[in-house]
């Protein structure tokens, strides 16, 4: 084997494992786009309109959880069907989330509400 | 005999045939299934029996926090399906002002675990969950029944909302409206109605009762908020399979409601006064099922005596909010199987029937004074018909 071609054997492998080491590092920071999308429905029970963030209240039955989202700049919010900024986003609202899944807080990619139910009686 | 002759011959044999089978029919055993399944899902029944009264240990899943090792544990009497002597915490935070109500589920609530698994307590020296500061109120729960209550799973939404009067246009006094579980879907299960679906109610009871964690309530219960320490619950997720959360689903939704007792002439008497003093308006003596792919599920009644609506039930029984629930409402308490029941109202806190009329309240005040005016023997045959149910 030629010093070039031993050169170019190297150059290879460092491309390979470069490759590796940058498919490892992907998965081990979960970009966005890795992640599953997922879906939810529930209650906004707080809003940290400086973190940009909110709490929703969903679960099973009477297990139930507060799910932390963050609403970055590119997140789209839809209130009454109208887009809208985080501002004005209410505590219990019933909203539908899409978001990325990972650690808490999860990045939401759109909040929209959904009509609240009649509660005419309320006491 | 001409054919004819034959024919309504042996049409009117089987008619008396029928009519005495019927007569003869055997009633249902007690935490037996539904008339009319098929093979396979009286299979299901069978294991999810099984399913129901497994008792797990830490080293299945148990805990770390829980109230019963085992479904059947708290429903128990006298078969399984049937009611327990357990009585468990919840909790809230309701603001009286605003009406704001906060199941308080990121600080450990609704349910507030009484029992700790011995790792857990060699972890943080705690015996129980310990109440959130922020609760400003906590509630006593009772076991009920859940007999039959896959019948009540399949009413429809649309027969609940068509009971509800949340303005009291009739003017009766009474104003029943149905509690919303945080998605916006009517609910039906539990004494406040949080709970849209009897799956649902399962698979969360899993979580907060057993800890057993599950596909449909995949994550355990913080303590008080702060999460589980590392080490004290080594099981992996989900700590029951997808199959056998359906099994427990199905033995729940197929259990048979208890058979109605024969009525004597004084209960006969019991049901005419229970009608004459209005207790049917919240206790709707049936509901009709809707369409399901089960058949024995589908377009039956089901005498529930419930309307599964909220009703404000006065002061002095309210406890905690929940959903749209406020402290003083509370979904009407079928009556179907009450006769099983040896405490009675959400608490337990009635030891007789008659103690649980008389502390009706709020929409029911003036059926309790109807009650208050009975005469002993009229009270005795309400009761007799209650006990028939």
């Amino acid at each position: 084997m030629s010093q070039h071609e031993r050169a170019a054997q190297l150059a290879k492998v460092g491309l390979a494992a470069f490759l590796v080491i940058a498919v490892h590092a992907g998965a081990a920071t979960g970009t966005p786009d890795d992640l599953e999308l997922k879906q939810t429905t529930g209650t906004v029970s707080a809003i940290e309109t400086d973190a940009r963030q909110i709490s929703v209240i969903t679960g099973c039955g009477h297990a139930l959880r507060v799910m932390v989202f963050h609403a970055d700049a590119a997140c789209r919010i839809e209130i009454d069907g109208v887009v809208a900024p985080l501002t004005s986003l209410r505590r219990g609202r019933i909203v539908t989330v899409r978001y990325r899944s990972g650690p808490e807080p999860y990045i939401a990619e759109s909040i929209a509400t959904i009509p609240s139910p009649d509660v005419r009686g309320r006491r | 005999m001409n054919r004819a002759a034959a024919g309504w011959t042996v049409a009117a044999g089987l008619a008396v045939f029928g009519l005495v089978a019927a007569a003869c029919a055997p009633r249902h055993e007690l935490g037996g299934p539904l008339d009319g399944l098929k093979p396979d899902e009286l299979e299901r029944f069978d294991a999810g029996r099984t399913v129901f009264e497994r008792a797990f240990a830490p080293e299945t899943g148990l805990g770390p926090l829980f109230n019963a090792d085992s479904c059947a544990e708290c429903h128990e009497d006298p078969v399984a399906g049937g009611v327990g002597d357990e009585v468990e915490v919840h909790v809230a935070a309701f603001d009286p002002a605003t009406g704001a109500c906060d199941p308080l589920a990121g600080r450990g609530g609704p349910v507030i675990q009484q029992m700790v698994t011995p790792a857990l307590k060699a972890a943080l020296g705690i015996d129980s969950e310990p109440i959130p500061a922020a609760a400003s109120a906590r509630a006593h729960r009772s076991t009920p029944a859940i007999l039959g209550f896959g019948l009540i799973d399949a009413v429809p939404d649309t027969a609940i909302e068509a009971l509800a009067d949340p303005d009291d246009r009739d003017g009766d006094g009474i104003s029943g409206r149905p509690n919303h579980f945080f998605d916006g879907r009517i609910g039906r299960f539990g004494r406040k109605a949080l709970v849209p679906t009897l799956r649902e109610f399962s698979a969360g009871a899993f979580v907060i009762e057993q800890g057993i964690t599950n596909p449909d309530a995949p994550t355990e219960e913080t303590i008080g908020g702060d999460p589980i320490p590392a080490g004290v619950d080594p099981v992996a997720e989900p700590e029951l399979t997808a199959e056998s959360l359906s099994r427990a689903d199905d033995f729940v939704r197929f259990l048979a409601p208890p058979d109605r007792q024969p009525l004597s002439h004084e209960a006969k008497a019991g049901r005419a006064i229970f009608e004459s003093m209005q207790c049917q308006r919240c206790h709707v003596p049936f509901l009709t099922t809707g369409d399901s792919p089960v058949k024995a599920l589908r377009y039956r009644k089901v005498y529930a005596y419930t309307d599964l609506l909220l009703h404000d039930m006065g002061p002095a029984l309210a406890d905690i909010c929940l959903g749209d629930a406020s402290p003083s409402e509370f979904r009407t308490a079928p009556l179907m199987g009450i006769r099983l029941a040896t405490t009675f109202l959400h608490d337990g806190r009635a030891t007789t029937l008659e103690e649980a009329i008389r502390l009706h309240d709020g929409e029911a005040s003036r059926s309790r004074a109807r009650f208050a005016a009975l005469t002993a023997e009229q009270r005795q045959s309400l009761l007799a018909f209650l006990r028939s149910l």
